[in-house]
């Protein structure tokens, strides 16, 4: 199983990506499982379902807690890690979505002054550790916007860090210090992601500003058509199946799988 | 995890009280522990221990002392 994070600045494209570089995956045979872990849960929409068919693990995290016999109340209920059925666990918060990739989403803050995603984002580090030994090809997250994710180690030990950005010097900055905090954590491999390329100019700029290499950076080209998709309510594999942006994801989807 | 509500059970009961919210550390100290809030606020509370500490839940629970 191949564990990646997918992050970036704030509205850089990162689910739209996510959620077309999982269903190629999926429409290839490979077990997908997505997380949501941005608090602002667009995904489900993005790989066509509703939020209302969704049960959000921070809203239900008292059930898992009494799942996964976090009381410890039995001494011995931890000393075999197998003894956990973790797909009884997570059954309940996973959606099938388009092309069969199947979504799990963490949740966000309720109402102002609720406290912070701590909690919840260890909820879901610790289903990760659960999920690893499971029957899944690949596990994606979707990461909130920025660093924080990595702060909290969430993505230690994973095979990719996939960072989007654009030619933007404060995107250009948050994937600076992304790949610092990935290889810190120890992922295996970091990939940038340049979004909304027009000339291709966007890329050399950035490979000089981080100091990539050719094999660390794939584009992805800007595409009227994604717009026309989002502003219809469509996801842009189904209304332009052919379109230039679905094409440069199925390179990145191919080095994952040669990864 | 960063912000704990503390709850205090009696003996052999599971009914709990709320004792205090937005707790950021506790402390023991001359025998009692005392919480401080995220304004800095101190409440400090006699004859309790630690009795359970999660993060997943946000809660810290303090027992009666027998």
């Amino acid at each position: 199983m191949k564990k990646i994070i997918v992050t970036g600045k704030g509205g850089v494209g990162k689910t739209t990506i996510i959620a077309t570089l999982s269903r190629l995956l999926a429409r290839e045979g490979h077990r997908v499982l997505v997380i949501d872990c941005d608090p602002s849960m667009n995904l489900a929409m993005s790989l066509g379902v509703s939020l209302s068919d969704v049960l959000p693990l921070a809203e239900n995290k008292a059930n898992i807690h009494a799942k996964l016999e976090l009381d410890l109340d039995d001494e011995h209920a931890h000393e075999n890690g197998n003894e956990i059925e973790i797909d009884e666990v997570i059954e309940d918060y996973i959606v099938e979505t388009k092309d069969g990739v199947k979504l799990i989403v963490m949740g966000t803050i309720p109402y102002g002054g609720s406290g912070c995603l701590c909690s919840s984002i260890a909820l879901v580090k610790l289903l990760i550790g659960y999920i690893a030994s499971g029957d899944n090809d690949f596990v994606m997250v979707d990461s909130q916007a920025g660093v924080e994710i990595f702060g909290r180690g969430l993505a230690s030990e994973f095979d990719f860090t996939l960072v989007i950005t654009e030619l933007m010097p404060k995107a250009i900055e948050v994937t600076r210090h992304v790949m610092t905090l990935s290889r810190d954590l120890g992922v295996k491999k970091q990939i940038v992601i340049v979004n909304k390329v027009e000339d291709g100019t966007e890329c050399e700029t950035i490979s000089r500003e981080l100091g990539l290499n050719a094999d660390q950076m794939y584009s992805v080209r800007c595409d009227k058509k994604v717009i026309e998709a989002d502003k219809k309510g469509l996801l842009i594999l189904d209304y332009a199946p052919q379109a230039s942006v679905v094409e440069d994801i199925q390179r990145i989807k191919e080095e994952i799988l040669e990864g | 995890m960063c912000e704990f509500v503390v709850y205090l059970e009696e003996n052999g009961s599971k009914e709990r009280e709320v004792v205090a919210r937005k707790i950021i550390k506790a402390k023991k100290r001359d025998g009692k522990t005392v919480l401080m809030d995220t304004s800095g606020n101190v409440t400090p509370v006699e004859h309790v221990s630690i009795e359970v500490v999660d993060t997943l839940m946000q809660e810290l629970i303090l027992r009666k002392e027998r």
